[in-house]
């Protein structure tokens, strides 16, 4: 069975990163003026493949599947 | 398997797989959990709350000022420790109430209780000592104003003793910001926001406009890109560094670019605080129109809040200033929170369809309108909120009522609170603001960001100090 074309998004790819702490700890000195907690970062976070901030709802195609299940199945 | 197979996109599992586990680093679309899992919502509940418990003591006839006890003025040594010592009880009441509503809500959102407590633990001793220094009587000869204060303070420990790394988890400065902001709201009367909201949201469009186009378009001239100069631009223009990471997820921006933003955001926030009360104090402008000025030209909330009461602190006791302290916070925070924070959802929004329709991204999704409302900075309704619910209050009450019963019960112990988060946050600027591990940002960056920096800081005191003069004098009426 194939994820559907709308899961393909940052959200579920297995490298997107939008933990906050590790966000904060990616960007130095956003927590000093700033927060990752905060609503207007939405569900933002980083793409390690394309080295790039991104909204989770964006999409590419190497999209990948992000759970430990599927990368041991790869 | 080979590495080509690795890297091939695998897209056989079922939806259900989805679910089962996520990646330690990826957290799922908050949607509406982020009612408890932002730190903005927290910040309602936990000001709302205390609003809500303040007024509950005040109708059952007594008071929380017992427990929003602060340091009271003195002159000699003697003074202090008497004064300190009949209060300990209460500070240690006090340190425990901040300690288990800030410990269980950033539990919720994820940061660990064994690393805030000793870190908020050392937060509060040190506040304590910036509170009694400010109280001091001679404070203002030597520009020790508590803001002003915290913040050096926290710049010297952090860049010349340095602290482990996992104290940060104490160091909230939005979370601090964020709750002060909304219990500030209990104290500025709704029918002022109604007043002077339009002349705040119409100044700052101007100011915020002009500063997002000439960064975009100096950083264009000096070959930057444009997502580069969109993230700058909005970190000006809108609100600091949330502006800045806002607009770089809305327009996908290179890993690199918000780390640049962020350090010019802190380089040019950390100048203004001491640069606008500091002019401000030698030109005598009044407290009023210091405050737009900050609230137009100041790069975030925490940083501007830190030189609005800083100058505020500056008229409280330095003579020829005119207009009250209160004047430099209401000030600021109209044109702050209600003129420019408000519209960050929209200028991501905006930015997300520039930049997904005419910047050929190879990637990216048709912006959502609902990107306004998830993006809105939610503290601000827990603001509004406590503005009316204070001036529901205050209503039922004569202006001889009010002075003499509802502000000393009710209204200036909740001032005291407040006061109390601006001091951790201030010191948590400071704290955090390490100069050593900021992005390099490089001459182009720099330049564009400096060149908004001078149109924002012009154009912010012409509007406060000339043309829109009249209102910001007149706050207080």
């Amino acid at each position: 069975m194939r994820v559907a074309p709308e899961k393909r998004i940052c959200l579920n790819c297995l490298f997107f990163r939008n933990d906050p702490g590790f966000l904060e700890a990616e960007f130095k000195g956003w927590s000093t003026l700033g927060s990752a907690y905060g609503s207007v970062r939405k569900d933002d976070g980083i793409c390690s493949r394309h080295e790039e901030y991104l909204s989770a709802y964006d999409w590419c195609n190497q999209f990948r599947p992000g759970t430990r299940l599927e990368r041991d199945h790869c | 398997m080979t590495e080509k197979e690795k890297n091939d996109i695998q897209l056989t599992e079922t939806e259900e797989a989805w679910d089962e586990e996520a990646d330690d680093l990826r957290v799922k679309s908050v949607g509406w959990k982020e009612l408890y899992l932002k730190e903005d919502w927290w910040a309602i509940w936990l000001s709302l709350g205390l609003i809500v418990v303040a007024y509950a003591f005040f109708v059952s006839g007594g008071s929380i000022k017992w427990i929003a006890v602060h340091p009271a003025r003195w002159s000699t040594l003697t003074q202090l420790a008497t004064d300190f010592s009949s209060h300990i009880v209460q500070y240690i009441a006090q340190f425990i109430m901040w300690l288990v509503v800030f410990t269980l809500s950033l539990k919720v959102m994820g940061i660990k209780p064994r690393e805030f407590i000793p870190s908020f633990i050392f937060v509060y001793v040190c506040s304590i000592l910036i509170f009694m220094v400010g109280a001091w009587e001679h404070a203002h000869h030597y520009n020790l104003e508590p803001p002003l204060l915290a913040l050096a303070l926290g710049m010297v420990i952090a860049n010349f003793i340095g602290l482990p790394r996992w104290m940060d988890a104490g160091f909230r400065v939005e979370y601090y910001i964020k709750v002060g902001i909304i219990l500030l709201g209990a104290t500025l009367p709704l029918t002022l926001i109604v007043w002077a909201g339009p002349v705040a949201i119409g100044q700052a469009s101007i100011v915020a406009v002009t500063t997002f186009l000439v960064i975009f378009f100096v950083g264009r001239r000096l070959g930057l890109d444009r997502r580069l100069c969109a993230t700058l631009g909005a970190g000006g223009a809108v609100c600091g560094v949330s502006g800045s990471i806002a607009i770089a997820g809305a327009v996908g921006a290179k890993k690199e670019h918000a780390p640049i933003a962020i350090t010019m955001v802190i380089l040019w926030a950390i100048v203004m605080i001491f640069f606008l009360p500091l002019v401000s104090r030698l030109l005598q402008l009044h407290t009023g129109v210091v405050g737009a000025w900050v609230g137009t030209s100041e790069f975030a909330d925490a940083a501007g809040f830190a030189a609005a009461q800083a100058y505020g602190d500056m008229a409280a006791n330095v003579p020829g200033i005119p207009g009250s302290p209160e004047d430099a916070v209401w000030g600021f925070t109209l044109m702050k929170v209600v003129g420019r924070d408000i519209w960050i959802g929209i200028w991501a929004f905006v930015m997300a369809i520039i930049s997904t329709t005419f910047w050929d991204r190879k990637s990216g999704t048709k912006p959502n309108p609902a990107e306004i409302w998830w993006r809105f900075p939610k503290f601000v309704l827990g603001f509004f909120v406590a503005s009316i619910i204070m001036t529901l209050i205050s209503s039922q009450y004569s202006l001889q009522e009010y002075n003499e019963v509802l502000k000393p019960m009710l209204v200036s112990p909740i001032k005291s609170l407040r006061t109390w988060a601006f001091i951790f946050c201030f010191f948590s600027i400071g704290l955090t603001t390490r100069f050593r591990e900021l992005a390099s940002a490089g001459t182009k960056p720099f330049w564009a960001f400096t060149s908004g920096v001078v149109a924002n800081v012009a154009l912010g005191f012409i509007l406060s100090s000339i043309v829109f003069a009249h209102y910001w004098e007149n706050l207080s009426h």
